[in-house]
């Protein structure tokens, strides 16, 4: 009966927040208040994929889910970013009937790294992609090892591991697992980096013998082909492997074979649609139609848009603050570009989830890479302009060339009146979501 | 003038941006005229503590922790000559510990040379916090799982914001010759242009013989800490 009223709470509450267009994680909190074990007595989707870690996970679980439908399959997904517990509560009580019944032939769950300990108590996934590991919200997490075990603790050997090959970090979980691992990765292509851009690797040795992993390249980050100098540790062999790219046309090849198209020239991209591929693969979803829904597909979550302002081209790329991996490799995308530019960077608040104010993650951003001819402004935008200007100069970028403009709302004016060439925003939510509304508002 | 400068455990004691601290400290260096040599080294390289006059350590996790303690023990003798003469080690986060007599969050003796010890916390406490240091606090980040107990000689005399050392307070952080020690981690100099001009003078002091110290505003740096301090200000 509670099970039943618990239910029946969580679709009631569904319905009304589609009426009012809110709230993905009240129903399911509301759920587990009127009865604690709900989601131990209701049947999950026979086929389930959980997507966890640092970045990637939401444009993964949601190209998962597309492909899925694509093919027939009636899938139960937790749309853009909700994977705590009370979203993904929500998304299992929506995706049953009101004796608990399942509706749903697949449930695609992306899991934040910190709740798939929660999650996993009322269900373990059959399919389990880690996309990656590093440093991250420094104030919610204490730091990455934390995260680490958090999510080492909750594998079980009936799960089917899919693992960055390219992480060590990642690549870690595999060492007591007993279970299947499958292996993805990015082969040696000719803009692999030679060399590190960051000594803040969150695994430079190897966890068997603590020798230092030495690295053949890198793609970007921690991510690379990396081996111990007594091989206790290296990259393992892929079982789906990028083996070329064609950034100009946005496509990319895997095990010499298939051909698949990605959104953008971004190489992130690349890793999406690779886990999506394999994880097509091995649920024995079709080849053809899997490919096609790859052609066409486009993220519902944007995190990379153009602009055009004066005549001058512009690019927003949304970086997570505190996720220094995520802000390197929109800079490493700035820095592709050899022609004249401007550079914004800003946020107005440190974190969308807690009040704490820890700045320290700027120093492990490579602005650095800031640092030449091609650079005519940065400009440093939002309450924390100040520490950005602070940290920017000392990334060897000429005072004179630093813009602090604390007001978000003047950005773009300050960007027309003050700078010239291609402009970049690489910032965090907040702030591209005001530039999207100020490149918006400009063009009407 | 000439100083070394070493960044010990760069790769591995490096929670969140510690490498600003060199970066900085380096950059008011050689404002002031003085050459600077910066020497990153890691565990089981060579490293011999008479070729530098600066050696830092910054924040690591547990795991690590545990990892770099026992690489250090080697330098236990030379450590103790390198203070004695002088030397000048900065240790940030929970790298100051190891100097201490016990780690109890790994439960592993430390190097014993300073006879505080460590007390493991049941919740990791993080918090931003404000230090009185003379005429400009410290501002930063603390993320620790443990605190300091008998500690003779504080660094910082007073918290105004943020935990102290341990539950009483009244100060934060470890300073015996030139040993410094905070439970402050990342950039704790990049963010602190006052501190770190502090640190500039004593070594221009300490090692410069008749090298002046001149007065250098740094308007980025010093708005950056002002209004960051008003930022995190209760």
């Amino acid at each position: 009966m509670r099970k039943f009223l618990a239910i029946l709470a969580a679709k009631l509450v569904i319905v009304v927040g589609k009426l009012v267009n809110k709230g993905s994680s009240l129903p399911g909190d509301i759920a587990m208040r009127v009865d604690p074990n709900v989601l131990s007595k209701i049947e999950i989707p026979k086929l389930s994929i959980a997507v966890t870690g640092t970045t990637g996970k939401t444009s993964t679980t949601q190209t998962i889910a597309k492909v899925f439908e694509e093919c027939g399959y009636k899938v139960a997904h937790n749309l853009s970013g909700a994977n705590l517990i009370g979203g993904v509560a929500t998304l299992l009580l929506d995706s049953v009937t009101l004796t608990g019944k399942c509706k749903k032939d697949v449930l695609v769950l992306e899991v934040d790294e910190r709740y798939a300990k929660i999650v996993f108590k009322y269900f373990k996934p059959n399919y389990f992609a880690i996309t990656n590991l590093s440093r991250d919200q420094l104030a919610r997490h204490g730091h990455y090892d934390v995260v680490y075990d958090d999510i080492a603790r909750v594998i079980s050997d009936d799960m089917h591991l899919l693992l960055n090959a390219d992480d060590p970090f990642v690549c870690k979980l595999a060492q007591n697992h007993k279970g299947k691992v499958t292996y993805f990765g990015i082969g040696e292509h000719e803009n692999v980096e030679k060399e590190v851009l960051m000594d803040t690797l969150d695994l430079a040795y190897c966890p068997v013998c603590h020798s230092k992993l030495v690295f053949d390249y890198y793609h970007y980050g921690n991510l690379g082909k990396y081996s111990c100098p007594n091989h206790d540790f290296d990259r393992p062999v892929c079982d789906y492997e990028v083996t070329s790219i064609d950034m100009n046309k946005h496509r990319f090849v895997i095990n010499g074979a298939v051909n698949v198209a990605i959104q953008h020239d971004i190489i992130y991209n690349i890793y999406n649609n690779l886990v999506v591929y394999a994880v097509s693969q091995l649920c024995g979803l079709d080849n053809g139609k899997v490919l096609s829904c790859l052609e066409s597909f486009n993220f519902t979550v944007k995190r990379f848009d153009e602009f055009v302002v004066d005549g001058r081209k512009g690019y927003i790329l949304t970086s997570k603050n505190e996720t220094p991996m995520s802000y390197n490799q929109s800079l490493a995308y700035v820095h592709k570009d050899n022609q004249l530019k401007t550079v914004v960077v800003g946020f107005k608040r440190v974190s969308g989830r807690y009040e704490l104010k820890d700045l320290s993650w700027l120093w492990d951003v490579n602005f650095e890479l800031l640092d030449n001819e091609t650079i005519d402004k940065v400009v440093c935008v939002g309450p924390y302009a100040d520490a950005l200007a602070s940290r920017i100069y000392h990334a060897g970028i000429d005072a004179n060339k630093i813009i602090l403009e604390p007001v978000p709302e003047n950005t773009l004016k300050t960007v027309k009146e003050q700078t010239k060439g291609t402009v970049y925003a690489t910032v965090y939510f907040d702030m591209a979501k005001e530039m999207t509304r100020l490149v918006e508002s400009e063009a009407n | 003038m000439k100083l070394t400068i070493a960044h010990l455990y760069y790769d591995i004691a490096n929670l969140y941006g510690e490498a600003g601290n060199i970066t900085v400290l380096s950059h008011y260096l050689q404002d002031q005229g003085v050459e600077v040599e910066i020497k990153k080294v890691s565990l089981k390289e060579e490293f011999s503590w008479n070729d530098y006059q600066f050696v830092y350590i910054g924040a690591m996790t547990e795991n690590n922790l545990r990892i770099v303690l026992e690489d250090l023990r080697r330098y236990t003798k030379d450590i103790q000559e390198y203070l004695a003469k002088g030397g000048y080690l900065l240790a940030t986060g929970n790298a100051f510990e190891m100097f201490g007599n016990y780690i109890d969050q790994i439960s592993e003796k430390g190097l014993g040379i300073f006879s505080y010890q460590t007390k493991k916390l049941e919740k990791r406490l993080m918090s931003e916090v404000i230090l009185e240091n003379g005429e400009h606090d410290v501002v930063g980040f603390q993320n620790q799982i443990s605190v300091v107990t008998n500690v003779e000689h504080p660094w910082f005399v007073g918290v105004k914001q943020g935990m102290g050392a341990n539950d009483e307070h009244a100060y934060e952080g470890v300073c015996e010759n030139h040993f410094y020690g905070s439970y402050v981690v990342g950039p704790l100099l990049a963010r602190n242009p006052y501190l770190t001009k502090w640190f500039v003078k004593e070594l221009l002091q300490f090692y410069g013989e008749n090298h002046e110290y001149k007065e250098i505003s740094y308007a980025l740096d010093e708005q950056a800490y002002e209004s960051y301090k008003k930022i995190i200000k209760n």
